[in-house]
């Protein structure tokens, strides 16, 4: 969210922010990062070549950051409803 | 070590369509080799599998973005495809069993099935790399050597029809139509050689004038119609192109009952199952076009 990055650094920055629970294949990657780019919520930065590879960096568009802010407000109100309800909910004491 | 993974990634990624390819190629194998640890030979299983659930989408997505006269015009071609190679394969199968004298049939018309069956061969890869005359001009020459051929055995002349046991032209019939309508039409090509592999599997699993008297068929026949229709899901070309080899069922049908064949019961098994394969194929033209329209975005 932060800059563009290319393949490679997403499937890192994702592993990272998951500590490591989510490891993306690069097939999935390419296949969310094709859908992505059809529904022009991110687009290709910039490209270079390095040590004679492909490389293209990917950022989000506006339209991407509000999805992605959109998104993040709707997880966080839905995670909001979780707690309060636990907070408050009677706690059941099993009989002895 | 690394260029052995890097071959591999590359031909695994031969299973995405050739425009995607040309174009993510390059970077999809640079981030799958900085994925890899320095001393892996062997592409990881998980992206394997990754890299096949991706390409099926792919196609599936390349498929929903065509228009409905680029979905016809590579189904003519492929059809052409198709039937060519069973014509192909019935001509190969014809000179092997001449060769080996297992007909104990006249030079001549030994001499006539091999060249139909080079001339099958050549138009089949002039139709694949898209050279659409030169593939109407091999195609007459093979359908005119063959009857030539069949002349000479003295028999009763060339059926155009499938049934057990006879000659039939009808793929090479139907495939040169479909090459003088392709000379118009020009889909764009690719394949080349590669569709000469199609020939040993049109052997197997398509009908033709040996193999319906084996134990395959119609069985290889009904995997064939089945495999059309599962991969109209990601190629809407495909059920097109298996419906025209499927085309001349309904002749047979007529071509029965001239002969009382309905009699045998054995014979629904030829008859009704293809009808009813055939059928469902030609309906899932229409609606598999219906279904991507749905599918697709009005702005596409």
């Amino acid at each position: 969210m932060d800059e563009p990055l290319h393949g490679y650094a997403v499937i890192k920055r994702v592993e990272e922010l998951s500590s490591g629970r989510v490891r993306l294949a690069a097939g999935t990657l390419y296949a969310a990062l094709d859908r992505l780019a059809g529904e022009q919520l991110l687009t290709v930065v910039t490209e270079e070549i390095v040590n004679g590879r492909a490389r293209r960096y990917y950022g989000l568009t506006d339209k991407g950051a509000a999805a992605v802010q959109a998104e993040a407000e709707r997880m966080a109100a839905a995670a909001d409803v979780v707690i309060k309800r636990t907070a408050t909910a009677p706690r059941v004491v099993k009989p002895a | 070590m690394t260029e052995a993974l890097e071959r591999r990634y590359r031909r695994l990624l031969s299973a995405y369509p050739d425009s995607y390819r040309s174009e993510r190629g390059d970077e999809i194998v640079t981030t799958l080799l900085d994925m890899s640890a320095p001393d892996r030979r062997w592409p990881a299983s998980r992206e394997i599998a990754a890299i096949l659930v991706g390409a099926v989408r792919t196609h599936a997505r390349h498929n929903r973005s065509r228009q409905a006269g680029q979905v016809w015009a590579g189904g003519l071609r492929m059809a052409a495809l198709f039937l060519l190679a069973q014509a192909c394969s019935g001509a190969a199968i014809h000179s092997g069993f001449d060769l080996t004298n297992l007909t104990r049939q006249p030079a001549a018309e030994t001499a006539s099935f091999v060249a139909a069956t080079l001339l099958c061969a050549i138009a089949l890869v002039c139709v694949a790399s898209g050279r659409y005359w030169p593939a109407v001009t091999a195609g007459a020459g093979a359908l005119g050597l063959e009857m030539v051929g069949s002349q000479a055995v003295g028999g009763g002349g060339p059926s155009f029809l499938f049934g057990p046991g006879e000659e039939f032209f009808y793929p090479l019939a139907i495939a040169l139509i479909g090459c003088v309508a392709l000379v118009a039409v020009r889909p764009p090509a690719g394949g080349g050689l590669a569709w000469l592999a199609a020939v040993p599997v049109a052997v197997v699993f398509l009908p033709n004038q040996f193999n319906p008297a084996s134990y395959l068929q119609p069985w290889t026949a009904f995997a064939f119609v089945a495999a059309c229709l599962v991969c109209s899901v990601v190629d809407s070309r495909i059920p097109i192109a298996g419906a025209a080899v499927c085309l001349p069922m309904p002749a047979w049908l007529l071509y029965a009952l001239g002969r009382g064949w309905l009699a045998q019961p054995e014979i629904y098994i030829y008859i009704w199952l293809p009808l009813t394969f055939a059928a469902i194929l030609l309906a899932s033209v229409p609606l598999t076009r219906l279904a991507t329209r749905s599918r697709t975005p009005a702005a596409g």
